[in-house]
């Protein structure tokens, strides 16, 4: 196995150096993905990460097409097919012919997938409480601060 | 009628037993949403998020063990051979045969698999560097000084990758 390098890596080599503001969206970029990884590994609930983001927007979505969580999962039809067909399988997801299309297939959160995207959500938000809480006070008001932050820029979704 | 329908869809997105005003919730909701947009950016990969995410761990660690790299993503080997697999057809990585072991098999990305995450890194940033442009210069100055605690928090957390 290759040992750990810095995250500077993640920029081409040889390239110039990035200006202010694109060296602040990189640095960005990086944090909120790895973060997002990470929470995303601590909390799997027993899913596969594809079926545990797939049971998160088709709650998001209220009931979807398969087409449509096809789309919003940036998988190809059989994909999402199989993926729905393991949820419905382990009893998160219900599939349900459309009441005006009858051709059209959408997909339902049942109650047991429910509790389990709340299982999720419940080992993330702890998984963040002990990390916030291991910070010293400043740092932990800059958290805050940053999380005002990143609110501002991802509102209105 | 439409409308209650959306009412009930935003209370059961605010989940119950969770204060969405403390610091931890808010941050965690921040984080998906925000990677959510970012995810939206990747269009002219054409991978999936899965495939994508495996490809950026083999460029980032370089050639790793089929076996390693199933357990480092929280995919089965069976599901992980599948996106071997299309990475492998799309020429974004390579299977090779380890020299002393010939049963166990290592993954390791192509230049044009490094060529593919480099270019959505840009696109990722550029979005990012777009929604920046929203901020006041109040946001930004304190966008600058609060962004390395995010940095500390997440490096500590050592994801495995670098």
């Amino acid at each position: 196995m290759s040992p750990s390098r810095p995250t500077a890596v993640d920029h081409p080599q040889g390239t110039a150096p990035l200006a202010p503001d694109e060296e602040l969206a990189s640095r960005l970029r990086v944090a909120v993905t790895r973060l997002n990884r990470k929470l995303r590994q601590q909390a799997l609930a027993g899913l596969s990460p594809a079926q545990a983001s797939a049971l998160a927007s088709i709650n998001r979505l209220d009931h979807p097409t398969l087409g449509e969580l096809a789309a919003v999962e940036q998988v190809q039809p059989p994909t999402v097919t199989r993926l729905v067909t393991s949820l419905e399988g382990a009893g998160l997801v219900v599939r349900e012919t459309d009441g005006i299309d009858r051709r059209v297939v959408r997909v339902r959160i049942t109650a047991e997938g429910r509790r389990t995207l709340e299982r999720i959500r419940k080992l993330k938000n702890a998984f963040l409480t002990r990390r916030l809480a291991a910070l010293d006070p400043a740092d932990q008001a800059l958290a805050e601060a940053l999380t005002t932050l990143l609110e501002h820029l991802v509102a209105p979704e | 009628m439409l409308a209650s329908k959306h009412l009930v869809a935003r209370v059961d997105h605010m989940a119950a037993g969770e204060d969405p005003n403390e610091v931890p919730v808010r941050m965690r909701r921040a984080i998906g949403r925000l990677n959510r947009r970012l995810r939206q950016t990747r269009a002219g990969a054409g991978l999936s998020p899965s495939q994508y995410e495996v490809l950026v761990t083999i460029v980032g660690r370089g050639p790793m063990r089929h076996a390693d790299l199933a357990t480092m993503e929280g995919l089965n080997p069976t599901m992980l051979s599948r996106i071997i697999g299309k990475l492998e057809a799309a020429g974004l990585a390579t299977r090779l045969a380890d020299s002393g072991d010939g049963r166990v098999v290592h993954v390791a990305a192509t230049t044009k698999g490094r060529d593919v995450v480099t270019r959505v890194r840009g696109e990722r940033s550029d979005a990012l560097g777009v929604a920046l442009k929203g901020l006041s210069a109040a946001e930004h100055e304190r966008l600058v000084a609060a962004l390395p605690v995010l940095e500390t928090l997440v490096d500590r957390l050592g994801d495995g990758r670098p």
